[in-house]
């Protein structure tokens, strides 16, 4: 039984850490102005920052065409006996709408499973990373779908900026509202809900806020995978990374990753997150 | 800097009305009515009212801090004249509206506190047409115990041993063949005697080489009352300050806990409730909850008592309550941080029930208004130093907030009795968050999440305003000298944490001093509120002459807007 399971770029998996695990990443797209790039494949994240903190153009996202969508599952569906999809929340992004539509256009003649995450970066990521799992163990279309979808409700996703503005301006506060328009300089902390950002909370200093981030971390304790994410800070990452090594099972590392292009829009720059997966609960 | 406060006493429409008539009788009775009682207080209001700023003078930090003469002031304005209208009532009447009043007028930590003298009072007066000794004497004595038992520390060398030392002067009288008089006589002499002692018992006292404010308050109140009963003397004069005893003792350590009415230890858990039935003894429950934690207050009456305690374990309070009456807004809140973290994964656990909460502050200054608006306050109640607002003001705040779970931050140490007593009568679910300054409470504020519940809120929130280290920059309204710092009159102090840390003619000297007083490390904010008197282009070249000092701290100018203090420093 062979199942693949497919991605889009706002899971922000690593490209290297996808290819061992077999999963393929469909991009989306970032532009500024009229130049338009592929996220992470025509634009590194490092360019992309540097363009964002230096140019003057401000960056826009768009969802991959159903067209993206139809070649990557044409191609899987020549030797797979399934595809599992799995994407972004729909409530924020068109992606999910794409891929259903490139559903009924495929030559692909296996089953495709379309899956709403209902989450963002990492929060997808883990959900990806469970369910490629399962498939390289022999699962069946099914069984993966399944997987995918219990794994969203213990699937996290938060985040601490350096400003709101990226956010703000990208379109994307969602239930974060309170946190625009205060008149002292904030470090705002986001975390998704139901497929929305929420607020998550203030703080004023970067100690406070990698403190609120770890101390969230462990409220969500039992933690089976855990990835610390940043845009521009990756030392700080590391450190916070090893900081909640001990959340982990045994044997067990945090990943840390980057907020790529796409989620980076709405990040900005110094922006860190932690994308986790809860243990299942041992009763029922 | 009291200049406002007293003008606002002589253009009051009371004053201006009352004033004509000066409360005296004209031979001394041995029974007092209703109007009798009113008339001893309307005399106390005119004595006292001549001895405001001296009362104010005798804070013991030279800032503008709490103003215990301007609250007892205050507070005694109010009863008396919301009683005056019960003319030709008995004693027990007036005794009763004049301590209802006084429970809702309470201004500032001495301003509750003389709501237990008033309560007292109707208590010992209870059935009444008329009274004499034996009844003012039981008075006092009820006075006194209410006061004690309200206060969580009680702190001897304040206005509780002034009302210890009345009533058990009062006691020792050969009632009831005592003339009132009389009585009046020793307890204003026991009163003064005991003011004079106050720095004996209390170091602070005795370092700022002051006489309690709010002992020589109460003193000022019975003097007034004696000098209706005796008709001989004026009662519109300034009162001689008792002479403090021993003031040449060593000096000990200021006590941040001066008449704090709760104690704030951060743990186990803080356990609130309320217990409602028939003849319930405050007295004996307060027994009972102290024996079981630290930190407790229980206020109330026969019909209810609010209890109030930090426990390790909930359990046998709740269970103690709920034998002596029936149990209800009980509220427990985790305090260890491993706990809270815990309950939280637990209720991440359940479907999210979002639990509308609101938070009402008390703020002064327009800068501070707009922050406060914008980090989403429902209510604000213009407040704070030098303007106590009453329990009524915070009590019609809460009403108003849009939700039936309220948060209330008060923000200044003074004000944290009178939200303690807006929170027992509220008929919300009322947590006061005890922010004992604007930094903290805005530190509070800034954890505050409306999606989530009030307990987590409130949890969070503690936390937050403890890691707030405040410092102010203001200037001294009296020459003196502490922890081995000399200050002239008019000069720059800055405090930190209330403590006086650096003082000089120049701002941005005094500010820079008190920032390495705080021990500022790589990545602290400090965030300078300016006040009315500084504008922001000097302010923002404060902020840069300090940046230049403190490398790797990040500084932020924001407008505060606040009287008196030309800076008030958050440090986080």
């Amino acid at each position: 039984m062979v199942v693949k399971v497919v991605t889009d770029s706002t899971s922000d998996l690593p490209a290297d850490y996808a290819k061992s695990l077999d999963v393929t990443i469909v991009p989306l797209n970032v532009s500024f102005g009229t130049e338009s790039f592929k996220d992470n494949v025509t634009i590194t994240a490092d360019d992309f920052y540097q363009r964002l903190t230096t140019g003057t153009v401000l960056p826009t996202t768009s969802q991959p065409s159903p067209g993206d969508f139809v070649e990557v599952y044409d191609r899987l569906g020549e030797d797979a006996d399934g595809i599992v999809s799995i994407h972004l929340s729909s409530k924020e992004s068109g992606t999910h709408n794409s891929a259903v539509q490139a559903q009924g256009i495929t030559k692909a003649t296996c089953p495709i499973v379309v899956v709403d995450s209902e989450q963002f970066s990492m929060g997808l990521g883990m959900i990806v990373i469970k369910a490629a799992e399962a498939a390289s163990h022999g699962a069946s279309v099914e069984e993966v779908a399944t997987i995918a979808r219990n794994a969203i409700s213990l699937s996290q996703c938060f985040a601490s900026f350096d400003t709101l503005e990226y956010l703000e301006r990208g379109g994307r506060i969602g239930k974060a509202k309170a946190l625009v328009g205060s008149l002292l300089k904030l470090k705002p902390a986001i975390i998704i809900r139901d497929g929305q950002v929420h607020e998550l909370g203030k703080t004023r200093t970067l100690v406070k806020s990698i403190a609120q981030l770890k101390e969230t971390a462990r409220s969500f304790a039992p933690v089976e995978a855990l990835c610390v994410l940043h845009s521009t800070t990756h030392d700080v990452a590391a450190e916070i990374a090893a900081d909640l090594n001990d959340l982990l099972p045994e044997g067990t590392e945090p990943l840390v990753a980057r907020f790529g292009p796409v989620i980076g829009t709405y990040t900005g720059p110094g922006a860190l997150g932690i994308g986790l997966i809860r243990k299942e609960s041992t009763e029922g | 800097m009291y200049v406002n406060c007293l003008t606002s006493y002589h253009t009051s429409p009371y004053t201006a009305t009352v004033d004509t008539t000066k409360p005296t009788l004209t031979a001394p009775r041995n029974r007092l009515d209703g109007d009798g009682l009113l008339g001893m207080f309307l005399s106390a209001l005119h004595l006292f009212e001549r001895n405001v700023d001296r009362i104010n003078a005798l804070n013991v930090f030279p800032v503008p801090d709490g103003d215990t003469g301007t609250n007892m002031y205050l507070t005694l304005r109010s009863v008396v004249e919301e009683s005056r209208p019960l003319q030709g009532a008995s004693s027990a009447a007036v005794s009763r509206k004049m301590a209802d009043v006084a429970l809702m007028e309470a201004k500032g930590n001495s301003g509750v506190i003389l709501s237990q003298f008033f309560r007292g009072l109707a208590i010992g007066l209870e059935g009444t047409a008329d009274f004499g000794c034996t009844e003012l004497a039981r008075s006092l004595s009820e006075g006194r115990n209410l006061a004690y038992t309200a206060i969580g520390n009680p702190v001897e060398g304040t206005i509780l041993t002034v009302m210890t030392s009345v009533a058990e002067t009062a006691n020792a009288m050969d009632l009831p063949a005592a003339q009132l008089n009389e009585m009046l006589d020793a307890i204003c002499s026991g009163a003064k005697e005991a003011v004079a002692l106050t720095p004996t018992m209390l170091p602070v006292l005795m370092q700022a080489g002051v006489v309690d404010a709010g002992g020589q308050g109460l003193s000022v109140i019975l003097e007034g009352a004696r000098r209706y009963v005796d008709g001989t003397s004026p009662v519109d004069e300034e009162m001689e300050l008792p002479e403090p005893v021993g003031i040449d003792g060593h000096a000990g350590t200021v006590s941040h806990e001066f008449l704090a009415a709760t104690d704030e230890e951060q743990y186990g858990y803080c356990t609130q409730l309320l217990i409602e039935g028939d003849k319930l003894d405050p007295a004996s429950i307060r027994e009972t909850v102290s024996s079981l934690g630290v930190s407790a207050v229980v206020v109330g009456t026969e019909s209810t008592v609010k209890v109030h305690v930090h426990v390790a374990d909930p359990g046998p309070v709740l269970s103690a309550s709920v034998a002596i009456g029936v149990v209800s807004q009980v509220k427990v809140e985790n305090m260890d941080s491993q706990h809270v973290e815990f309950s939280a994964a637990r209720r991440q656990d359940q479907v999210a029930q979002p639990l509308e909460s609101a938070v009402v502050t008390v703020v002064r200054g327009k800068g501070f208004e707009a922050v406060v608006n914008s980090l989403g306050v429902s209510e604000i109640v213009q407040g704070g130093d030098t303007m106590n607002p009453s329990v009524k003001d915070l009590l019609e705040a809460v009403g108003r907030a849009p939700s039936e779970q309220v948060i209330l931050l008060p923000n200044n140490r003074n004000i944290i009795p009178a939200a303690l007593q807006a929170a027992k009568l509220s008929d919300k679910s009322v947590t006061v968050v005890a922010s004992e300054t604007i930094p903290q409470g805005i530190g509070a504020l800034l954890s505050f999440n409306p999606d989530r519940d009030s307990a987590t809120n409130v949890a969070a929130m503690e936390e937050a305003a403890d890691s707030i280290k405040t410092g102010e920059v203001t200037r001294a309204v009296r020459e003196v000298e502490l922890n081995g710092i000399a200050v002239k009159e008019g000069s720059l102090i800055g405090l930190l944490e209330r403590v006086l840390v650096s003082t000089g003619e120049d701002i941005e000297n005094v500010l820079s001093s008190l920032l390495h007083q705080a021990g500022l490390a790589e990545g602290d904010l400090v965030t300078l509120y300016y006040g009315e008197e500084i504008t922001a282009g000097d302010a923002a070249a404060a902020a840069a002459t300090l940046g230049a000092c403190f490398e790797g701290v990040e500084i932020e100018v924001v407008e505060g807007g606040q009287f008196h203090y030309p800076f008030i420093v958050s440090i986080e």
